[in-house]
C-alpha cells in the first residue's frame, strides 16, 4: 500500500499548492460520484456534503450539455456576492473545485486551475494504476465480512436478517 | 465506483435509492437518518423540493467506523421519481456502487414500477455498468395499503434477475434496515 500512499500524498500536495498559489478559500478534488479525494482550505468544514452537491451539479450540467449537442461542459463558474466557485473537469472522472473571494481574481484562478488540472491528470492516472488487489483480498476475507456484519448489526439492528428473502 | 484510499485505509461507497414518484425513497433515507446512531450519521441534505417531492436528490452520509482496519463510509442518495426528471436520475446514478429499487405496492402502479426498472437498466447500461452483476435489491414498499399487490405477483413481474427482495412500510421503518443491510453486504462483496 506504500506506493499508493506516496502517490496520494503527491496528489494532495499538488492540491494544497494550487490552493495556496491561487489564494483560494477552499479547493476540493472529488470524483464524479461525489467522493472527496483531497481538500485544502476551510471555507466550509463539511467536505462530504460539498462533494455531493458539487458532483450532482456537474452531473446535471453534463446532461444539459447533451441537450445542446455539447459533448461536455468542461468548466462551470458560479459567481456570488463574496464567494465564487470555479469547477473544472479533469479527464472524465474527477472535478477540481475552487472556492475563492475578493482576495484573488477569477482570471488567476482559471489559469492556475488549468495548470493544476494538467498536473493532476497525470498524478491521478498514476494513482489509478496502484494495485488494489491486496485491499480487495482483505475486504473479501471471511474476517472482514464477519467484522462488517457485526458493524451492520451494531448500527442497524441484529434482527434485520429475519426479514430477508420474503 | 467506490473510492478506495489505501493511504488512509478508507473505503467510500455510493448507494442510490431509485424508483417511481412517491414510492418511498425519501422515507427510507429519512428513517435511516432518524434511527441511526448519531455518531454514524452525517448531515441529511434534501436539495430543492417541490410539493413535498424530491426535485433533485436527498443525501445522507453514513460513517460505519473502523471495519477490520478500514474506515468505511456509505453515501446514500435518492433520485427524483417524477417522469420528467429522467436526466436528473441518470446524473445521480453516476458512480453508484449499488441500487435499492423502491417499488410501490399499489395495484395500479405495477406498470409504472416496471417502467422504472426498465429505465434504471437503460441508465446503468449507458453508464457502462452490467446489471447482471451490479448490486441491486428490490423493496416492495407500502405493504400497508389496502390494495397492495401480492409479493408473488410483484416478484414475478419486477424481479426478472432474481435479486433479494424485501417487504417494507418505510414510513414506519418496517423493512428499511434489512434492505440497507443487504445492499451494503452486496456492495462490499462486489468491491
Amino acid at each position: 500500500m506504500q506506493e499508493g500512499d506516496a502517490r496520494l500524498t503527491t496528489v494532495r500536495e499538488r492540491v494544497a499548492a494550487f490552493a495556496a498559489e491561487a489564494h483560494a478559500r477552499q479547493v476540493v478534488l472529488l470524483e464524479m460520484s461525489g467522493h472527496v479525494l483531497a481538500a485544502a482550505g476551510a471555507a466550509w468544514n463539511d467536505d462530504v456534503a460539498l462533494g455531493a452537491l458539487l458532483a450532482s451539479l456537474f452531473g446535471s450540467a453534463r446532461a444539459l450539455a447533451g441537450l445542446f449537442g455539447e459533448g461536455e461542459f468542461r468548466a462551470l463558474f458560479q459567481q456570488g456576492a463574496s464567494t465564487s466557485i470555479y469547477t473544472i473537469l479533469i479527464g472524465d472522472r474527477w472535478l477540481l473545485v475552487t472556492a475563492f473571494d475578493g482576495t484573488t481574481q477569477v482570471g488567476l484562478v482559471r489559469m492556475l486551475a488549468a495548470g493544476a488540472a494538467a498536473d493532476l491528470a497525470a498524478l491521478l492516472a498514476a494513482l489509478a494504476q496502484v494495485d488494489l488487489s491486496a485491499v480487495r483480498a482483505v475486504v473479501h476475507s471471511p474476517a472482514f465480512r464477519t467484522s462488517f456484519d457485526d458493524t451492520l448489526d451494531r448500527l442497524f439492528g441484529a434482527d434485520a436478517d429475519e426479514m430477508e428473502g420474503v | 465506483m467506490a473510492l478506495i484510499n489505501t493511504a488512509g485505509r478508507e473505503i467510500q461507497c455510493k448507494l442510490v435509492y431509485y424508483g417511481i414518484g412517491q414510492s418511498g425513497k425519501t422515507s427510507n433515507v429519512q428513517y435511516i437518518f432518524q434511527h441511526s446512531p448519531s455518531e454514524s450519521r452525517g448531515q441529511f441534505l434534501s436539495v430543492a423540493t417541490e410539493q413535498e417531492q424530491t426535485l433533485f436528490f436527498d443525501f445522507l452520509p453514513l460513517d460505519f467506523g473502523l471495519v477490520h482496519g478500514f474506515h468505511v463510509r456509505f453515501h446514500l442518495y435518492t433520485v427524483p421519481g417524477q417522469i420528467r426528471y429522467e436526466r436528473t436520475r441518470a446524473a445521480v446514478l453516476q458512480g453508484a456502487d449499488g441500487v435499492v429499487f423502491v417499488a410501490d405496492s399499489h395495484r395500479d402502479r405495477l406498470e409504472e414500477n416496471y417502467g422504472g426498472l426498465v429505465e434504471l437498466e437503460a441508465n446503468m447500461h449507458s453508464l457502462g455498468r452490467d446489471m447482471a452483476t451490479f448490486p441491486l435489491v428490490l423493496q416492495w414498499n407500502k405493504r400497508d395499503v389496502p390494495d397492495a399487490l401480492s409479493t408473488a405477483i410483484m416478484d414475478r413481474y419486477l424481479n426478472r434477475r432474481g435479486v433479494p427482495t424485501f417487504e417494507a412500510t418505510a414510513i414506519n421503518g418496517m423493512g428499511v434496515f434489512p434492505t440497507l443491510r443487504t445492499i451494503c453486504k452486496h456492495i462490499m462483496a462486489r468491491l
